[in-house]
């Protein structure tokens, strides 16, 4: 829902991390938790929109699903939950704390030297 | 055209958020302040639950409440009329509230810093689960007449909150619903869930009872 916003932060962070280089981002990757509530179209489609006349412009950004990972509460095994009820396939407990598939993260950046005549 | 450097980030993008939650909720809890978050869709029930709470929860503890709409400020009146101290924060089209827009409520809040600190949600059943607010607990409020599998239909709100009260049992008759199955809908998901039901009684006093065996919802509220 809040694409946008979240476009424009990647953005920020990428532009951060790539000041200062002669070097000039040609694309990001960028992994999204099934959890998160983002629609990957709309990100790719915010992405384009704002990084107009950026010296980002020429970055394409790439989109990784992150699946969800719980931790089970009782042996502390970590798992790929399938359907409800999240079962621990280790010890079987159903308690558990989901510890990865919430955020949305910028993982990388490849760049390319400019050319010159 | 060959790449020539890679950069490695892990960069978590909605980082500025839940550091702003972390730390509001850290200023709340140095001011002596326990917040608890509400959320739901529209009409779910969850001022009706407040105005029936605030009542039974000054008999214990000073109270306020931070009401997010869109628009108009009659959810802050309310929660005045049930005797609570209460601010509006309209956020003029946004479907959700933050951390920074509640830290300014709180501001804004008149006189004595309250012992409990009630957040109400812009109603919405998805995008406030994206932005905590410094709560200690958070809390869903689904009503009987949204659909029996609302629960199973909008997962992160079970999965991430720590409790769902299941409101309007009352009318489960009349919208061919069993609370019984979305409350084991709930437990089946997160077992660490409470889980409570909510109704207006044939008086017309609106009761809530724990559908998990736990304590009762204000006691829990309270910590």
């Amino acid at each position: 829902m809040h694409e946008a916003s979240l476009a424009a932060r990647v953005l920020r962070i990428a532009g951060a991390a790539a000041a200062g280089r002669e070097t000039r981002v040609v694309r990001i990757t960028v992994s999204v938790g099934e959890l998160a509530g983002v629609m990957p179209e709309a990100l790719l489609f915010a992405f384009d929109a704002l990084k107009k006349n950026t010296p980002l412009a020429g970055a394409s950004l790439v989109l990784e699903k992150e699946r969800m990972c719980a931790r089970c509460g009782g042996c502390g095994a970590e798992y790929t939950p399938g359907g409800f009820p999240y079962l621990c396939p280790s010890c079987g407990s159903n308690v558990f704390q989901i510890v990865r598939g919430e955020d949305v993260s910028v993982k990388k950046m490849e760049l390319k030297q400019d050319e010159h005549c | 055209m060959s790449i020539v450097d890679t950069i490695d980030l892990d960069c978590v993008v909605q980082e500025e958020d839940i550091q702003r939650s972390d730390a509001l909720r850290s200023r709340f809890r140095a001011e002596g302040v326990r917040a608890v978050g509400l959320l739901g869709s529209p009409g779910s029930g969850k001022t009706t639950l407040l105005e029936a709470l605030v009542p039974a929860a000054m008999k214990r503890r000073t109270v306020a409440v931070i009401e997010g709409d869109i628009a108009t400020d009659s959810d802050a009146q309310r929660m005045r009329a049930a005797g609570a101290v209460s601010v509006e924060l309209n956020t003029d089209g946004a479907c959700h509230l933050d951390a920074a827009m509640v830290e300014k409520a709180y501001g804004e809040l008149p006189g004595e810093k309250p012992e409990l600190l009630l957040i109400e949600n812009v109603g919405n059943l998805v995008c406030p689960v994206d932005f905590p607010v410094g709560e200690e607990l958070r809390i869903a409020v689904i009503s009987t007449a949204e659909g029996e599998d609302k629960p199973l239909k909008y997962p992160a709100a079970v999965l991430r909150t720590d409790g769902v009260v299941i409101t309007k049992t009352d009318l489960a008759p009349y919208v061919r619903v069993d609370p019984a199955k979305m409350a084991a809908y709930v437990r089946r998901m997160n077992p660490r869930s409470r889980v409570f039901f909510s109704r207006y009684t044939p008086e017309g006093a609106l009761e809530t009872v724990p559908a998990d065996g736990g304590s009762p919802l204000l006691d829990w509220i309270l910590g």
